[in-house]
């Protein structure tokens, strides 16, 4: 791999667990909130938006993805 | 309609008196309405990536090898996973910072949603940006292969969603900044974040399928 690839995939794994973490706390705060559908649909953006992190992070370490082992 | 069946002329005093109850109750029907319509707008989007999306999924599926062989015979290169895990953290960190920009407005914080939003709005156009840079560098084209076709086709689909969505949020900000939004009644800017996160979304599911499938 060359260097710019592991530069890039370092930023995006650092990134994507600064986010993942954000987005939990944005979505465990969103939990306290009325059941509108407003923020019925925040939950559900904000939920998959997890999961974009989780991808990200497994596709950086290699877990999945055509880099996977 | 509602603030005015509601409201009740003042003999004593000849002035129209306005209930704050009946303004927020209208307010608050006019806004669900309002939210409706977004839910529904956006339910349409997701139909149109839908659609989209099952062509490129029956295109694949209808070679014997992906990615496709070019009319060389040689098989096309698969795209730029780094790259894409990198651009795709910048436009994920957009998505919280909206949600940020959202909570201060919520707070009366309005030097810090203006920060957050300028903060969404950079990260957005450096996700263009990217974006170009792969178009740019990728080794494939538009008309070259079934691979291509789609790729740009879906991509560039959802780079005219995030283009339209900087616009939108730029605009957003520039109502914000003239009064039009208040702690209380702020739909805009809720619709404004809704659409900023379906954006996320929908690259959550193009970035698993062009590059991790």
């Amino acid at each position: 791999m060359d260097v710019a690839a592991t530069l890039e995939k370092t930023f995006a794994f650092i990134g994507a667990i600064v986010v993942l973490l954000t987005a939990l706390y944005q979505f465990k705060n969103e939990m306290k909130t009325s059941w509108r559908l407003d923020n019925i649909l925040t939950r559900l953006l904000l939920g998959l938006l997890v999961l974009g992190c989780v991808l990200v992070i497994l596709a950086t370490v290699g877990v999945i993805g055509h880099g996977a082992a | 309609m509602a603030v005015l069946s509601t409201s009740a002329l003042n003999a004593n005093h000849g002035v129209i008196e306005v209930r704050y109850d009946d303004v927020d109750r209208a307010y608050s029907v006019q806004r669900d309405l309002r939210l409706l319509g977004f839910a529904l707008f956006l339910l349409s989007d997701i139909v149109l990536f839908s659609m989209f999306i099952f062509a490129y999924l029956y295109l694949r599926n209808s070679v014997p090898l992906w990615p496709p062989v070019n009319s060389l015979g040689h098989q096309l290169p698969r795209f730029d996973l780094a790259f894409a895990t990198m651009n795709s953290v910048v436009l994920f960190g957009s998505g919280v910072t909206m949600h940020f920009a959202l909570e201060a407005w919520k707070r009366v914080e309005r030097s810090a949603f203006f920060a957050w939003l300028f903060a969404t709005i950079v990260l957005g156009v450096c996700f263009l940006l990217g974006q170009a840079y792969e178009y740019h560098s990728i080794a494939i084209t538009w008309a070259g292969s079934t691979m291509g076709a789609t790729f740009f086709t879906l991509t560039g689909m959802h780079g005219l969603h995030v283009f339209v969505g900087v616009v939108y949020l730029a605009i957003l900000g520039i109502q914000a900044s003239r009064g039009v939004y208040t702690p209380a009644k702020y739909f805009g800017l809720t619709a404004g974040t809704l659409y900023w996160h379906f954006v996320d979304v929908i690259w959550v599911a193009l970035f698993f399928l062009f590059y991790l499938m």
